[in-house]
């Protein structure tokens, strides 16, 4: 119960501090001695209820005491400028009543005010965390990333003997390393092999990183060396989970892929590395030579400045490394490559998220401001409602910079509640943010709410309640009394003013949004309904999870396929079957492809697909010229292609049939002896098809016969089916593999149509995101031109019950009203519609097919808010037109 | 220095728990002999700051004892009335005796 006792020393801060000073202790001792007494008599509920009444106790007290002492010292010390102070202080209390008294206001505001708070600090969680807050390493200023400058392209991965160079030839950098993760398993040869993940690095990690293990050493340079004795650091997550925490773990052993490894050391639990996702084992040397002929662009280089260098300086040396390599190996220099810069976490990791992030912030600050106008068009019609009360406190003597004050304060206490119902929410926000994004965060594991955010929450609601609480405190601040009162109802031009220019206001922030969301759901809609170059419908995808090593050898695996096409095929619903080595719109593997006799023609990056007979027909894939693939061709046969139509008009454009091309030779040098094999023959040509994306254009393409694979890229295939349902694919192809009895179960269907779906995850995030600010946004706009036409209808109801006494038309008495609540809608429409498309070209690069500026899309969101502005408009005026004349005319 | 009257119906009440207790009235014992006597729940912070009203109007005075006694706060705080506190509590009582005056057959029969 101690803690309950601290707990209770901590709340008595809010009473004033000298009887704190003087009883402090004693009241802490009751309390804890009335908390002993409960739980003995009544147990945990009791003391409960003891808990809780005391805390209560204590903030009644403090309200009272706080309140007393504001009324003592600040009747004091008035100056001219301290009367809004002072209205604040006892605005507060007087603020507090009002709003308890009115609670149907209040929480309109509040929850109003919540939704956009909430909804800003969880974008502002992720912001953070991704791009803002500083690497989690000691100096984090001075760590730094390579990147590979190719024709003006920051490549983040380069080949490993190209860290190790700019390590030995730049001494701005005071180390340079590498990493790279792999899954292993710890296999003692006896009971299962358990997996796990191990992170390899390259000399200088524990220096670039900033970190020492907290148990033993990290590793010496002599243990990087390629064959030196394996040595590995646990993270202290592992060594506890396996070890118990055992200090005596170090100089036992780690069963790595079968090899022992020492344990030399323990990584510090507050040891976070932000560039992998995921849980991490063990730190093993990566123990690589640098060869240059060892080209695969598969290793990040981070760097750590020497103690007193620059990027500048940094930079300088990298230039100077850059023209050296490219005379030590300028046989390997590539025409594109322009050199090493020096790049930040952002521009390298978080580039695309990093734009869409700042994207939903600023969608996210519309919905916060369109909130604020919303509740400073509710807090004027209040403050209109009681601006007879303030004539009244003005012409008695009452100074206007208390009455502002106080109405300050009634924003300042709506803002509060609504900060901390927001920052609830927030948590909410993030873990859907989370979830509902397609791809892993770079730092994602750093998302979450901290001092960091409650600070910017707390920043953002100062804000707020300036925002929506000065319009509402101005009318307040210019009251004359008297004067006013005598006015009574017909001075109120200027608070209608105000409240159709928030209204405008609001209108024009909704426009904006609502045309991103429509942007971007046009977006989704192109990519849906364009043609991706085959027919997914109809078609199950299947991957057996690793066949047994007497299917490695090529030959044996294309039987075994042949087997299971034919058995798949003898299903009476199954129409069309066949394998490739990957799915369209998933990676494949890239090769470089020269047609014979142009090696300097290659193109590196060439799509290659190895597919079996049938794999036309089953994906509906056009077959232009020539033809598919047949039993004729086999390894020992002629090499042979298909070439998509890119492909033959980009190397062929007099026709391809015929041609011949090198696969896997880069300019004269064989990537794999696997390669080195004739040149194939082009049978066919088919169809263009979408295989990275929807978004871009096909890339050149090559299909090898599955029979014809290369030793380099042989792997287990994808099986894809066309059938009616995905059941009967299921079903066919699970008595397939039943009946080859190769003891590997049949693979779970993936209908080709959700592999379509998966390629356009990220065009729905970003269209539900903006469609649900936009929502958001619309529905407050709505309410807030209802309420302010209800309001304007309430002050009017004498004059449209003598209206209506004296015969006037209803329609025309609806018509009036509700053309008065669409007006500043109207203008709001032109001013938001305008701003939507210059603003619209910050969107670009998330659309496709659609310009920022479209028309019909504009038009058709102009359509859709004015409908919904009509509508709200009419409701009320159509309530007031139908109200009884006689009713209207008694209420005042 | 405040005036040296009892302001309030708890103020006094919190006075003759201080009074009663003696030598025993320590911050509290005054709020649980208020407790028993009134049969009723006691704000705790209410008897504090009504303690240290009562000071600054020099009608109670406190020191600070150290205290040896195991379970005990090493020093605890213990008040006793002042002769003005006295005076202040016999004019009170005065005052109420006065207003009484004639009042019983009301509080027997309930006539208004």
């Amino acid at each position: 119960m101690r803690w309950a006792g601290r707990f209770y020393r901590t709340c008595l801060v809010l009473l004033p501090p000298e009887l704190v000073r003087r009883h402090g202790d004693a009241m802490v001792a009751l309390f804890e001695e009335n908390l002993d007494r409960a739980r003995r008599r009544r147990g945990w509920s009791g003391a409960g209820a003891v808990f809780v009444g005391a805390l209560v106790d204590v903030a009644r007290r403090a309200l009272v005491e706080r309140r007393v002492w504001a009324r003592r010292n600040i009747k004091r010390t008035r100056t001219g400028g301290g009367e809004v102070m002072e209205g604040l202080v006892h605005g507060v209390w007087g603020a507090a009543r009002a709003l308890v008294r009115a609670p149907r206001f209040t929480f309109a505001a509040v929850a109003t005010l919540a939704l956009a708070i909430g909804a800003t600090t969880a974008v502002f969680t992720v912001l953070d965390a991704v791009l803002l807050r500083p690497l989690p390493f000691p100096e984090p200023e001075r760590v730094v990333h390579l990147a590979w400058d190719r024709n003006g392209r920051l490549l983040s991965h380069m080949p490993h003997f190209k860290v190790a160079y700019w390590r030995e030839h730049t001494p701005a950098l005071e180390a340079v390393t590498t990493h790279a993760t792999v899954p292993v398993r710890l296999d003692d040869g006896g009971g299962e092999p358990e997996s796990v993940r191990a992170l390899a690095v390259d000399r200088g990690f524990f220096e670039v990183v900033g970190v020492r293990p907290a148990l033993g050493r990290a590793p010496a340079a002599s243990d990087y060396d390629p064959g030196a004795p394996s040595v590995v650091v646990l993270t202290h997550a592992f060594w506890v989970e396996r070890f118990g925490g055992n200090a005596g773990v170090l100089g036992r052993t780690l069963p790595v892929g079968g090899e022992p490894f020492e344990i030399v050391g323990v990584l510090p639990d507050s040891f976070h590395f932000p560039y992998v996702q995921g849980r991490l084992d063990f730190v093993v040397p990566l123990g690589r030579e640098a060869d240059p002929q060892d080209e695969a662009e598969n290793f990040p280089a981070l760097a750590r400045l020497a103690p007193g260098a620059t990027v500048a300086d940094a930079e300088r040396d990298l230039a100077r490394a850059w023209e050296r390599f490219q005379n030590e190996h300028a046989e390997i220099v590539n025409g594109t490559d322009r050199g090493m810069k020096v790049a930040s976490f952002r521009a390298l990791y978080a580039a695309d998220v990093g734009s869409t992030l700042w994207i939903l912030f600023g969608a996210v600050g519309l919905v916060l401001l369109t909130a604020c106008a919303n509740v400073a068009s509710l807090l004027l019609a209040r403050a209109t409602d009681r601006r007879t009360d303030v004539a009244v406190r003005v012409a008695l003597g009452a100074s206007r910079g208390r009455i502002v004050g106080g109405v300050l304060a009634e924003s300042g206490l709506i803002a509060l509640a609504a900060a901390a119902a927001g920052l609830g929410l927030a948590v909410v926000g993030v873990e859907a943010l989370l979830s509902l994004n397609p791809q892993p965060l770079p730092r994602g594991e750093e998302v979450g709410l901290d001092a960091r955010v409650v600070l910017f929450t707390v920043l953002v609601t100062g804000a707020t309640a300036l925002l929506f609480g000065l319009p509402a405190a101005l009318p307040a601040a210019t009251s004359d009394g008297s004067a006013s009162l005598a006015r009574g109802s017909r001075g109120a031009s200027r608070r209608t003013r105000g409240r159709s220019l928030l209204l405008g206001a609001e209108a024009a922030l909704s426009m904006v949004l609502l045309v991103a969301a429509g942007l971007l759901v046009a977006t989704l809609v192109q990519l849906r309904t364009l043609d991706p170059g085959f027919d997914a419908s109809d078609v199950v995808a299947f991957r057996p999870d690793g066949l047994p090593p007497e299917y490695a050898a090529p030959d044996a695996l294309a039987g075994w396929e042949r087997a299971i096409v034919e058995a798949t095929l003898g299903a009476g619903a199954v129409t069309g079957a066949a394998w490739t080595s990957s799915l369209p719109l998933e990676r494949g593997w890239n090769v470089p492809v020269a047609p014979e006799g142009r090696p300097d023609d290659v193109v590196g990056g060439t799509e290659w697909r190895a597919i079996g007979e049938g794999y036309l027909d089953a994906m509906d894939i056009e077959l232009i010229q020539g033809r598919d693939f047949g039993p004729g061709d086999t390894r020992a046969s002629e090499p042979v292609v298909l070439v998509n139509r890119a492909f033959a008009e980009h190397f062929f454009p007099g026709g391809a049939l015929g041609e011949r091309v090198e696969i896997g030779k880069y300019r004269g040098r064989v990537l794999d002896p696997s390669f080195d094999v004739a040149p194939a023959r082009v049978v066919g040509v088919v169809g263009d098809q979408r295989d990275i994306s929807l978004r871009s254009p096909a890339r050149l393409t090559v299909f090898v016969p599955r029979t014809q694979v290369p030793e380099a890229l042989h792997a287990t295939g994808h099986l894809v089916v066309e059938a009616s349902a995905v059941r009967d694919a299921a079903a066919a192809v699970g008595a397939a593999f039943e009946r080859a009895a190769v003891g590997v179960d049949a693979p779970r269907p993936r209908p080709l149509g959700d592999v379509v779906a998966a390629s356009l995850a990220r065009e729905r995030f970003h269209a539900t995101l903006m469609f649900s600010f936009a929502a958001v946004g619309l529905v407050l706009t709505a309410f807030g031109i209802y309420a302010v036409v209800g309001y304007a209808v309430r002050q009017r109801r004498r004059e449209i019950g003598i209206q209506m006494a004296l015969g006037a038309d209803r329609a025309r008495v609806v018509r009036r009203f509700t053309l008065d609540g669409l007006r500043p809608v109207l203008v709001g429409l032109v001013v938001g519609g305008a701003a939507a498309v210059y603003l619209g070209r910050f969107l670009s690069h998330l659309l496709w097919g659609v310009t920022p500026g479209d028309p019909v899309t504009v038009g058709a969101v102009a359509g859709v808010l004015l409908a919904a502005a009509g509508v709200a408009s009419w409701l009320p005026a159509r309530e007031a037109a139908h109200a009884s004349p006689v009713e209207a005319l008694r209420a005042e | 220095m405040g005036e040296r009257v009892i302001q309030g119906e708890f103020e006094h009440h919190v006075l003759l728990a201080v009074a009663r207790l003696r030598a025993e009235a320590f911050t509290a014992a005054v709020v649980l002999e208020l407790e028993r006597r009134t049969g009723r729940a006691v704000s705790p912070s209410a008897v504090y700051v009504s303690l240290r009203r009562l000071e600054a109007k020099e009608l109670v005075h406190s020191d600070l004892v150290s205290s040896t006694a195991p379970g005990a706060l090493r020093e605890r705080r213990f008040f006793r009335v002042t002769e003005p506190g006295l005076a202040a509590l016999r004019e009170a009582r005065e005052d109420l005796e006065r207003l009484w005056e004639g009042m019983d057959p009301l509080l027997v029969r309930g006539d208004g």
